[in-house]
């Protein structure tokens, strides 16, 4: 999908996301992921990294050439989005103690994702 | 996980699904109705013995699960079989199973088959849509539910 249509998904996903709260564990863990992922391609088409036709559907199933060329370019975006992925494991499928921390880092990680991608350029 | 914790999260799922709106809100009120739906075939799965109720849990690497490590806090991958299903199918299981979960298995299969197009992708949802996955989620429960409680335990 084009930069502007990630861009639309993500902001309509963060939308509905305003009906929940922190105490919602999986929604927050999952809008992050949700949200993320559109963010996450919307980076990496406006960085030039992949283009519109190559939609990650999540970080750890991209290639190992395609995480070593992010890692290069964006090695923040490919690690918040790893640990959104990793906070689905022990809190989305599991119910591992500090649910409740976990949510509040999924929304940070998600503002983060958010940022690095609006302020995301072409290389030079 | 255990039954009840798969329960849990089917509760916790619900409660979201129920303050959206089906198709103002579809791709969250969408995932909310997978992950319940799937934590719903989870517990039924453990409850007829088909698959192992440990505590370790699914990772985004079909059968790589996460258990706790020899510290506290701290989480080990292993590699398992015949534990908790990330999706349906993913991975198969085995096991002959009743034909009440078999049911609730296609019945989450209708939702697999529309996640991509409207999630990931940019398809118009319809009403037509909106009502597939909710009337498929809602016999996967009520099915995986009446499994649950066919195996003496208490079902909120």
């Amino acid at each position: 999908m084009t930069p502007e249509m990630h861009q639309a998904k993500a902001e309509r996903i963060e939308n509905s996301f305003k009906k929940c709260t922190t105490a919602d564990v999986e929604a927050c863990i999952e809008v992050a992921m949700l949200a993320g992922t559109h963010w996450f391609n919307f980076a990496l088409h406006k960085m030039g990294v992949s283009p519109p036709q190559k939609d990650a559907l999540h970080a750890q199933y991209m290639l190992d050439v395609d995480r070593y060329r992010l890692n290069v370019v964006a090695p923040d975006l490919l690690a918040a989005m790893d640990e959104v992925e990793g906070l689905r494991a022990l809190h989305v499928r599991g119910n591992a103690p500090g649910g409740g921390t976990a949510a509040k880092r999924a929304l940070d990680l998600l503002a983060q994702l958010r940022q690095t991608a609006k302020t995301a350029r072409p290389p030079a | 996980m255990k039954i009840d914790a798969h329960l849990e999260k089917l509760r916790n799922t619900e409660s979201v699904r129920r303050r959206l709106d089906p198709k103002a809100d579809y791709e969250l009120w969408y995932w909310m109705t997978l992950t319940g739906g799937t934590a719903a075939i989870n517990a039924a799965l453990h409850s007829v013995g088909a698959t192992d109720d440990g505590d370790y849990w699914c990772t985004q690497a079909p059968d790589i699960y996460l258990g706790p490590g020899k510290k506290p806090g701290e989480f080990t991958p292993s590699f398992r079989r015949r534990a908790d299903i990330i999706h349906v199918h993913m991975p198969d299981v085995s096991a002959k199973l009743p034909p009440e979960l078999d049911e609730a298995i296609r019945a989450m299969d209708v939702l697999e088959e529309v996640r991509d197009p409207y999630i990931r992708g940019d398809a118009i949802v319809t009403q037509e849509v909106v009502d597939r996955v909710d009337g498929a989620y809602r016999k996967a429960v009520e099915l995986a539910r009446e499994i649950v409680a066919k195996s003496g335990r208490a079902v909120a």
